[in-house]
């Protein structure tokens, strides 16, 4: 999951761009609930600087924006790609070693950040 | 009221006739009827290496007269309604039903390949005093409010430096030393921690920050809390009727198609093909 978020008004106007990760073995119940602390914080992500829409250089610039966002979030996930097809082993809860393929299953983001992830 | 065909004009005035007519005659359409999970293929052979599973459609009846016809869909429900109900879930194997009507399991999918090093130790650590690592039951609460109150680090630090802290029953005399033992109240704390990349956007060189994926995954299948919760193998559910039930992410066919492969009872790099075309906005992180 990710998402812009604004942190302040007057002081400078902040963002921050979070990244959540959680697992799919999870029932959704349990996954969700927001006592379970079921999900990480796993990235935050660099927020490039407001462009106008109007500027044909902007619109490049939008495009070489999103080609970052790409390479961020390509840096962030490269980890998985061995596992995924290879699978690992990995400590599990209830004391035992489970072979794993994690796998990205889901991103959940808002429409503008879909477009600049394609 | 009578059903009217759109396709060939022929008039049913019952909806069982008319979605067998659909389903029969314009099969090649590929329409989507509100039964056709009845009629929906089903897991009924596995090899005997349990390695693959093959998928096969049921035979279904030849359209003939349509409204003369029986009903054989009842026919065909009865004849799976006679499982007998003797555990909750079944295991898929060589004799599975077409149409069963209690969850199945993928033989062998989420059984573990050896014990977790140390784990009886960790077990046995859950045993020691409820305010452990810290000394005493005031020492813990103190902590508690120096976290849940956000009081910064150098206002702890004056806090013991102008001896208002009791150091001897505390524990800890500094925010360094308090967060030793916020460390250790986590076991696992060390998988979580952060790194730094760059990227470059053509005009300057970004930084952001990052943990290591592969260890938020370790990290959260470690966490003693979920043990009950977590599910590992693939799951199919169905209703007493025999019709598939989508409830959670384990339960849905991606994942079992994913998880059961031809040549991999895990995965295979054919799959992950698939998965890659199917999730397309991902497909960057894949990027080799």
């Amino acid at each position: 999951m990710s998402d812009q978020t604004h942190l302040t008004n007057f002081s400078g106007d902040k963002k921050a761009w979070p990244v959540y990760i959680t697992l799919g073995n999870l029932p959704s119940g349990r996954r969700n609930s927001p006592t379970s602390r079921a999900v990480l914080l796993l990235a935050l992500l660099p927020i490039p600087p407001k462009l106008s829409k109007s500027s044909k250089a902007d619109q490049h610039q939008r495009q070489i924006n999103a080609d970052t966002l790409q390479d961020g979030f390509a840096l962030i996930f490269a980890p998985l790609q061995d596992p995924a097809s290879d699978g690992v082993p990995i400590d599990c809860a209830d004391g035992k070693v489970q072979r794993c393929f994690p796998i990205l299953a889901v991103l959940i983001a808002d429409h503008m950040e879909n477009v600049a992830l394609h | 009221m009578p059903n009217k065909c759109p396709l060939c004009q022929r008039k049913y005035s019952r909806s069982g006739a008319y979605e067998k007519h659909l389903r029969n005659t314009h099969a090649h359409l590929d329409i989507v009827l509100a039964s056709t999970i009845k009629y929906a293929s089903s897991p009924t052979t596995i090899d005997n290496q349990g390695s693959n599973i093959l998928l096969h459609e049921r035979h279904l009846p030849l359209d003939s007269d349509y409204e003369s016809d029986t009903d054989t869909t009842e026919h065909a429900y009865g004849a799976f309604a006679d499982i007998s109900p003797e555990s909750d879930t079944e295991i898929l194997n060589e004799t599975a039903s077409p149409l069963p009507s209690k969850p199945m399991l993928y033989k062998g999918a989420g059984e573990s390949i050896g014990d977790v090093k140390g784990f009886e130790q960790e077990q046995s650590n859950l045993c020691q005093p409820p305010c452990s690592p810290f000394g005493s039951a005031h020492s813990f609460k103190l902590a508690s409010w120096f976290i849940e109150g956000k009081v910064p680090k150098s206002r702890i630090n004056e806090y013991f430096s102008s001896g208002l802290g009791n150091t001897s029953s505390d524990g800890y005399s500094s925010m360094h030393t308090l967060e030793n033992l916020l460390q250790a109240l986590d076991p696992h704390s060390a998988y979580l921690q952060w790194n730094e990349g760059q990227v470059d956007d053509g005009k300057q060189t970004l930084p952001f920050f990052y943990c290591k994926v592969l260890d938020c995954v370790r990290y959260l299948l470690r966490q003693i809390a979920y043990r009950d919760d977590f599910v590992y193998p693939p799951r199919r559910e169905y209703d007493t009727n025999g019709q598939r039930i989508y409830a959670a992410m384990h339960t849905a066919d991606w994942w079992w198609d994913l998880q059961v492969q031809p040549h991999n009872p895990f995965l295979s790099k054919q799959s992950l093909t698939e998965t890659r075309r199917n999730f397309r906005h991902v497909r960057h992180f894949f990027r080799s």
